[in-house]
């Protein structure tokens, strides 16, 4: 294998295949990264971590010999960046090791048989659809917040993405908040779908998605997720489970609504917090007709307190959160005001525009 | 803020109702066979279910009428032991269900409306072709029954002994239930509540319900220190 490429070509590929690798690895292969050269110029970038896939297409200046190599991912990536711009990239493969030439540098790699490195199953993709690439990142972006980290249900440890004729959404929940957002997508399912995404491959195909209206084509599979823009191909195993139903939790006949104006509450939530408990993060907030009083204190005795005008009237309700889950939806809120519906001290709170929007966020309290 | 400050959790934790596909079976499959196939126009039109504290019982039952329900028949789960001080008249007509499962029959018996009703609603049942479970804590001969007609119908189906579980039985049910909570429960830490915990497992279960919903509420881990913690053992 012998191929040249400028930097600027193999660097966006790179980096975002790159992010795909993880750092630690039970595989070693799983470290590198497969470059696949071929007679048409064509270069494809491949990394794994078994549960997400992504391939990234780019084209060489030169290609002397095709052929294919595994090289570590990180080492190769930390090369092209630091490079200068412009730079010529000269790959050859001498002797079983990798060698990168640019100007007066020479990297030499260690490589691993091409033979080991897994690809995921080319399952059998029975739906396949188009969106525009915004909407998509629109809604994986309106919810991504609200995923599990490390939940002892595997189900919540990722995002449902749910399809059916003309609508498009998708669910995320960690058990203390959930968030949904729909949109209206040209698209015909039936009958509808329903997958969950890993937590990791929702993270990396929102890196993939710009905001455009170009399409993305979604191929859904039994256990399967496959996305196609342009130049990367993405393929995610799916978590083998239910999502919750997400009607179940969505609280229905609050009967106090108010509205805020949205960065104005969100400056008032975060400099309370300065002052919360560290570890619980909680705030209690005193609900008035026209007022909003927002309190904190910690272990040290410490306290904040703040007042924010807020559209009110009804009966005074005071209710207690933890504060970081309401600034995660006032930061994605898609509106200049927030409109928030509360019942009682021990009931979620819905959060959404004024009037509700494509999202809705719920907020369970905290008892303080 | 109070020691006492907790996040509470939402309702997100998944339903564990009682079907057969978290039922496991142990010595029982012929039971569950007989029971999951008593609808079909060859099934058995009674079943009789006998056996002791703890062994699943009512977990049959209720399984039958939520696969009555997906195959979209009517059916009505009957559980005496909280129905025994209203009078019968939930009987009536209930030839027109496909299928009734009554739960703890012993909690009627020598309560003489009750046995009458019960005798007049098997034959009604009968004629019309409907499916009966009844479940009870010992065999048709061994139940104190006062009305005769009754006893003599009740030993007129297909009588099964609901046998327990052994302990590694109890082990994989208790995993068992707690996956389909979508919980993942170490072994470790399943032979500890096992060990620790009631003996029956539909107290076990409702151990698990109260697992589910505090480590949603503390987003920890199933280990032991944290089940001691949540159960207050």
């Amino acid at each position: 294998m012998k191929f040249s490429i400028s930097r600027e070509a193999l660097l966006r590929p790179l980096a975002l295949v790159a992010g795909v690798v993880e750092r630690r690895q039970t595989l070693p292969v799983l470290s590198n990264v497969l470059i696949q050269v071929d007679e048409a110029q064509q270069v494809a970038l491949t990394g794994t971590d078994l549960e997400v896939e992504l391939i990234g297409r780019t084209a060489a200046s030169q290609v002397e010999a095709p052929g294919a190599v595994t090289v570590p991912a990180r080492k190769l990536m930390d090369i092209c960046k630091s490079l200068p711009d412009q730079a010529e990239l000269h790959f050859a493969l001498e002797e079983g090791r990798a060698v990168l030439r640019s100007g007066r540098s020479r990297f030499t790699l260690s490589t691993l048989p091409v033979a080991e490195f897994p690809s995921i199953e080319e399952g059998q993709g029975s739906t396949e659809l188009s969106l525009p690439r915004g909407t998509l990142k629109q809604l994986i972006d309106a919810t991504a917040f609200a995923m599990a980290q490390q939940d002892v249900r595997y189900y919540l440890n990722g995002m449902l993405l749910e399809l059916k004729d003309n609508l498009v959404r998708t669910v995320a929940t960690d058990g203390h908040r959930l968030a949904v957002c729909s949109r209206p997508a040209d698209i015909q399912v039936a009958p509808a779908q329903k997958l969950i995404v890993p937590r990791k491959g929702v993270l990396e195909l929102a890196r993939l998605l710009d905001g455009s209206d170009e399409p993305v084509t979604l191929t859904l599979g039994a256990s399967h997720v496959r996305a196609h823009t342009g130049d990367f191909t993405f393929t995610s195993k799916l978590v083998d489970g239910k999502f919750p139903d997400y009607e179940r939790v969505v609280p229905r006949g609050g009967d106090k609504v108010f509205l805020a104006d949205r960065a104005e509450l969100r400056q008032v939530l975060s400099r309370t917090s300065i002052l919360s408990n560290e570890k619980y993060r909680g705030v209690r907030l005193l609900l008035e007709e026209g007022n909003l009083r927002v309190m904190a204190n910690n272990p040290e005795q410490e306290e904040a307190e703040e007042n924010v005008a807020v559209e009110y009237s009804g009966n005074t309700l005071e209710i207690g959160f933890n504060v970081g889950y309401l600034i995660d939806v006032l930061n994605t809120v898609d509106d200049e005001r927030v409109q928030m519906t509360l019942s009682d001290p021990n009931s979620s709170a819905l959060l959404e525009q004024p009037g509700g929007g494509d999202a809705m966020y719920v907020v369970m309290p905290m008892r303080l | 803020m109070k020691p006492g400050a907790a996040q509470l959790p939402l309702g997100v934790g998944m339903r564990d109702d009682a079907t057969f596909a978290n039922f496991l079976p142990g010595d029982n499959a012929a039971l569950v066979e007989a029971l999951r196939h008593q609808l079909d126009d060859d099934g058995e039109p009674f079943l009789l279910l006998w056996g002791g504290e703890g062994v699943g019982r009512s977990h049959l039952l209720q399984a039958a009428c939520h696969a009555a329900g997906d195959r979209d028949r009517r059916a009505l789960y009957l559980p005496l032991s909280e129905l025994w001080h209203f009078p019968p008249h939930m009987l009536e007509e209930i030839e027109r269900l496909d299928l009734v499962a009554i739960d703890d029959l012993d909690r009627v018996l020598g309560r003489k409306r009750w046995e009458e009703g019960l005798f007049h609603a098997f034959n009604r049942l009968r004629d019309a072709g409907k499916r009966l479970i009844i479940s009870a804590p010992a065999a048709p001969r061994q139940l104190p029954v006062t009305l005769p007609d009754l006893a003599s119908r009740l030993t007129w189906g297909m009588t099964f002994h609901v046998k327990r579980l052994d302990d590694e039985g109890r082990l994989e049910a208790l995993k068992l239930r707690a996956r389909v909570r979508g919980m993942q429960l170490p072994d470790e830490v399943a032979r500890y509540i096992l060990h620790r915990g009631p003996r029956s497992l539909g107290e076990l279960c409702q151990a698990l319900e109260t697992l589910d919903r505090a480590s949603l509420s503390a987003q920890r881990k199933l280990t032991i220190p944290f089940v001691k913690q949540a159960l207050g053992w």
